[in-house]
């Protein structure tokens, strides 16, 4: 009986052969969405779970009520919390310390993630090492350890523990370890780990995570609350020594985050590390891989029904015959589960295909078969029965409940039902699409806006240097006015911090108030105003000659000055909170968007305080790359044992847009395919009404009608559907959009003529589909068509 | 074999019923071979569907054996039918995905008959038609008659008590025709019960009885 049915279903594959490679076709690519989406999510939620003892180990963070999670902590809270609580196992701290120079065997290469460590961080954090002993290998100060990436491109295949390399220009280490992740995935993935070198003896400074593996059975919350407690005693102690009377504002609340929760739970954290995850996104992703699949079976069930009245002289026999509905359903529930396990074929062959693209889209670095084919294999296959199932099951209803006299009579193969059910599916995905061509277009639209919007500062032409010691700046400062001699160098300003770099905020108190406020700041030279074109609103900036200004004086924003509510800033006076000395205020400069326009411009304070990680250059230049060379030549002077790198602040800047371009991307993507999908199944759908109607095409044509006249007929349909579907996506589109922007302080506006480009563009799409097949069988001879009746 | 007593068949469109069959009875015994006749819409076709249990009468009774049909489940109707019931078509109604084997051999398949006994009954019946040497065409590739053909042998392979036979000649022109109606008088003589409705007056004599219906009314019932 089985082989019957899929005798029947091979051939009926095979006789028509349109109808089955719509049908395949479709559902591969849904299946091959869904399989690369499928192969994210695991990647995604597996972050750091498969760590031994994940279950017991947490991040400490801290939890300002309303105002923002922050995972810094400070130095000495790991040491703390292994002596005072008898809940932790053991725990330790972490630290990023940047874009570092590593030198070995006379090879100097930058290394972008670098973390410092406690001794305790690999027997609190179960990374998997290749080499070394995970328990000792920072026992030493000395020790370093580093990812195997990181070896093979450094010692090649051999085994690296022993090797000597000099470090920060400066140090120098002998690897102790060699971290071997293999297809995991960690938020903790640097390529190299060192010991701290320092601690600040405070509790109110923060400069490290913090993790902490606790016993079983212990009551984190409980633990929590006593650490908030003893903490808020600490913090309260230290400020009052420095004569700050702080109120409850200054109080967070200290807590746990479990391991596995830190890859995709931590987007509302201020700052973080290394994570880049966001349940968002994952939900996001499982939306589309679900609509593309909807999408795509769809397609399935619309041919199937239209085509279900062809299948109903085999019903009615196989019923006179003896068979029962129950069986004729099987038949056609196994139909659709061998075509989909067609599609799923090479659904696997396009997901490898597409696989480095897909990576490039989630910024990701996922593997189809390698990592583990015995699980994709039988995921596949598990979504090709589901899908089969899904696709097959109402139109086996359908099919199998036809009654042998009613199916065997002559007429029925013509009549087929009405299709409502079909043209509220075909709605559907026109809906579908519809809708995310218009979040799509507005999300290209805040993208273009953000990045074409004036920023109060000009980005473009300004080189960025990074430090490599802060001291480094005052041999730049030294070679001033050499560097500016440079054809194509204007200005020359050095700089704790640009705008779209990370900006920290420190806590400042206007003198006269009770209450402290949090600004970011800079700390910056003379130059920094001529350099960005920063406007002045009041006041004048730091000034070269005026001594003053590099110790005591301050440059606020509009912003600091609405937000402190200072009547008169000019004058007025500041210190940072730690400080006892202040300085008086002698510019406002006018807002300049410190942060993309995802953010609001938030207040800002600027003082001439020796804390340098950066030069910047203002070029003017046709010739930038004798420029940069100039510069680089000169820059050897600066930091000799350190090759200069560089980037530039527009493009620095317009990074900070990665994420909404990535999600633009993603939407594009996503859109194409539905697009595609949908318009194959109205491919089929057209294709199989201009088989149905052959014969009436011909006759209307014997009696006058023209080819327009004949695509008019066969469109009038899907414009009706598609304009349905325009109305209903309206205000789908209407409601994404609009809650995706509300996520930006600065945003474009919702203009009309987006929706109606979606709408019209996808209109325009569906009808040449179905048009062309008009045309085709408009322009068939008449005569031929009749005659095979 | 077959008793109908009162027999209605109607359809009600806009409140208004349309008869097809009213106050039909027959009683048809096992070894016969019946013709029914009549002109378009007198309900032949609608009777043969009501005797092999494909349509419901809307009044009256029909026993098949000692089974009240018109009690009778869905699921045993079925059963009946399955069984007992063999159908051949005007328009052949050959699956056109399966081969003449395979097609022959569908009946078998619901009757869940064991592989070994399908093959040799199928090679039997191949045999008897003489239609060995196309066992594998599919329908497509067959002439009229040679579908017909198949179609009757699809409809003995199973060994039915009763073959219903809808205008099986209808569609052939006359020595396929005969080919097809010596076939049923073999198969008649071998003691299938055979009931069909035909046009045909000539073939109407290969029977051993006439029925002629008009307007869902036995205008006539003639023993030949």
């Amino acid at each position: 009986m089985f082989r019957n049915h899929l005798k029947i279903a091979l051939r009926q594959l095979g006789r028509n052969k349109l109808f089955s490679t719509v049908n395949i076709l479709g559902l591969s690519l849904g299946m091959a969405v869904v399989t690369l989406i499928a192969l994210y999510l695991h990647n995604e939620f597996n972050y750091d779970r498969w760590m031994d003892q994940s279950e017991l180990t947490y991040r400490v963070y801290r939890d300002w009520d309303g105002g923002g999670k922050v995972i810094w902590t400070p130095s000495r809270l790991a040491e703390k919390l292994m002596a005072d609580y008898p809940e932790v196992q053991v725990a330790t701290g972490l630290g990023p310390s940047g874009e570092t120079l590593l030198e070995y065997a006379g090879q100097k290469r930058y290394i972008k993630e670098t973390a410092a460590v406690d001794s305790t961080f690999f027997r609190t954090l179960a990374l998997p090492f290749r080499y070394g002993d995970p328990q000792t290998a920072l026992d030493q100060p000395n020790g370093m350890v580093i990812s195997r990436r990181l070896a093979e491109t450094i010692f090649g295949d051999k085994n690296p523990l022993g090797e000597v390399v000099r470090f920060g220009g400066e140090d120098d280490y002998a690897i102790t370890g060699v971290i071997d992740l293999g297809a995991r995935h960690s938020h903790l993935d640097y390529d190299l780990y060192t010991r701290f070198q320092w601690y600040a003896d405070s509790w109110t400074g923060n400069n490290r995570a913090t993790y902490a593996r606790l016993h079983p059975q212990v009551d984190v919350a409980g633990l929590e609350e006593r650490l908030t407690a003893e903490m808020t005693d600490l913090m309260r102690r230290e400020f009052l020594a420095m004569n700050y009377e702080p109120n409850a504002g200054d109080f967070p609340k200290w807590k746990l985050q479990p391991l596995d929760k830190v890859h995709l739970h931590s987007a509302d954290f201020s700052f973080l590390a290394k994570a880049g995850g966001n349940i968002r996104s994952i939900y996001l992703f499982a939306l589309i891989g679900l609509l593309v699949l909807a999408v795509a079976i769809v397609n399935y069930v619309n041919l199937a029904t239209a085509r279900a009245s062809q299948r109903a002289k085999e019903v009615g026999v196989k019923k006179v015959t003896g068979a029962v509905r129950w069986q004729l359903t099987v038949q056609f529930i196994v139909e659709s589960i061998l075509q989909s396990l067609f599609a799923a074929a090479i659904a696997l062959l396009l997901a490898e295909l597409l696989l480095p693209f897909f990576n490039a889209v989630v910024g990701r670095d996922l593997d189809v078969l390698s990592a583990q084919p015995a699980w994709i294999v039988l995921g596949v296959l598990g979504l090709a029965l589901l899908t089969g199932l899904l696709a097959g099951v109402y139109p086996a209803f359908v099919m199998s409940s036809y009654r042998p006299v009613t199916a065997l009579r002559s007429g029925f193969l013509r009549s087929g039902d009405k299709g409502l059910f079909r043209k509220v599916l075909v709605t559907g995905q026109f809906t579908i699409t519809i809708a995310l061509l218009i979040v799509m277009g507005f999300i290209y639209r805040q993208v273009n806006f953000m990045i074409g919007h004036e920023l109060g500062f000009q980005p473009d032409q300004v080189m960025l240097i990074p430090l490599n010691f802060n001291s480094s700046h005052y041999r730049v400062e030294r070679l001033k006015s050499e560097f500016e001699q440079i054809e194509g160098v204007q200005s020359l300003t050095t700089a704790s911090r640009f705008p779209g770099q990370f900006l920290p905020d420190w806590g400042v108190i206007v003198e006269g108030r009770a209450e402290g406020e949090s600004p970011y700041v800079i700390f910056a030279d003379a130059d920094y105003a001529r350099t960005l074109d920063l406007q002045m609103a009041k006041g004048r900036f730091f000034a070269p000659d005026i001594a003053a200004d590099t110790i005591d004086h301050w440059v606020v924003n509009e912003a600091f000055v609405r937000k402190a509510e200072l009547e008169e800033p000019l004058g007025a006076r500041l210190k940072f909170s730690a400080d006892s000395v202040y300085g008086q205020i002698i510019g406002v400069v006018k807002d300049f968007h410190l942060k993309g326009l995802n953010s609001e411009i938030r207040p800002l304070v600027m003082h001439g305080y020796h804390q340098r990680w950066y030069a910047g250059l203002k070029l003017s230049t046709s010739d930038l790359s004798a420029t940069i060379a100039a510069v680089q030549q000169l820059w050897k002077e600066v930091e000799p044992n350190h090759p200069m790198r560089y980037s530039f602040l527009d493009d620095d800047f317009a990074k900070q847009y990665d994420e909404q371009q990535r999600l633009g991307q993603t939407i594009f993507y996503a859109t194409l395919l539905t697009l595609f999908i949908a318009l194959l199944g109205l491919f089929g759908l057209t294709a199989f009404n201009v088989e149905r109607r052959t014969r009436e095409i011909g006759i209307r044509k014997v009696l006058g009608s023209s080819v327009s006249g004949i695509v008019r007929l066969l469109s009038r349909d899907f414009l009706q559907l598609s304009g349905l579907a325009f109305l209903v996506a309206l205000p789908v589109g209407y409601y994404f959009a609009d809650r995706w922007l509300a996520d930006f302080a600065f945003r474009t506006e919702l203009s009309w003529w987006v929706f109606a480009l979606a709408g019209l563009a996808t209109v325009l799409v569906g009808l040449l589909t179905v048009g062309l097949q008009g045309v085709k069988a408009a322009l068939a001879d008449p005569i031929e068509s009749l005659r095979s009746e | 074999m077959i008793t109908l007593s009162n027999l209605e068949r109607f359809y009600t469109n806009a409140s208004q019923k349309t008869y097809v069959l009213r106050d039909l009875s027959l009683k048809i015994e096992e070894g016969e071979f019946v013709t029914i006749m009549g002109p378009s819409g007198a309900g032949k076709s609608t009777l043969l569907n009501i005797i092999g249990m494909l349509d419901q009468p809307d009044r009256g009774e029909y026993h098949f054996f000692d089974e009240p049909v018109h009690k009778l489940k869905e699921k045993k109707r079925q059963e009946l039918h399955k069984y007992y019931m063999g159908f051949v078509f005007q328009a052949y109604y050959l699956i056109d995905e399966l081969t003449v084997y395979e097609n022959i051999e569908t009946p078998l398949l619901y009757r869940k008959v064991k592989r070994s006994e399908r093959q040799s009954r199928i090679a039997d019946i191949l045999d008897r038609f003489q239609i060995v040497a196309k066992k594998d065409l599919f329908p497509h590739q067959l002439s009229g008659g040679q579908q017909q053909l198949v179609g009757v042998a699809r409809a003995i392979v199973g060994n039915p008590k009763l073959l219903l036979a809808d205008e099986p000649t209808g569609n052939l022109h006359s020595s396929q025709g005969e080919v097809i109606m010596d076939l049923f008088r073999q198969l008649h003589r071998d003691g299938m019960t055979i009931v069909q409705v035909t046009h045909n007056e000539k073939y109407a004599q290969y029977g051993t009885r006439v029925v002629e219906l008009e307007d869902g009314f036995v205008r006539q019932d003639v023993a030949l």
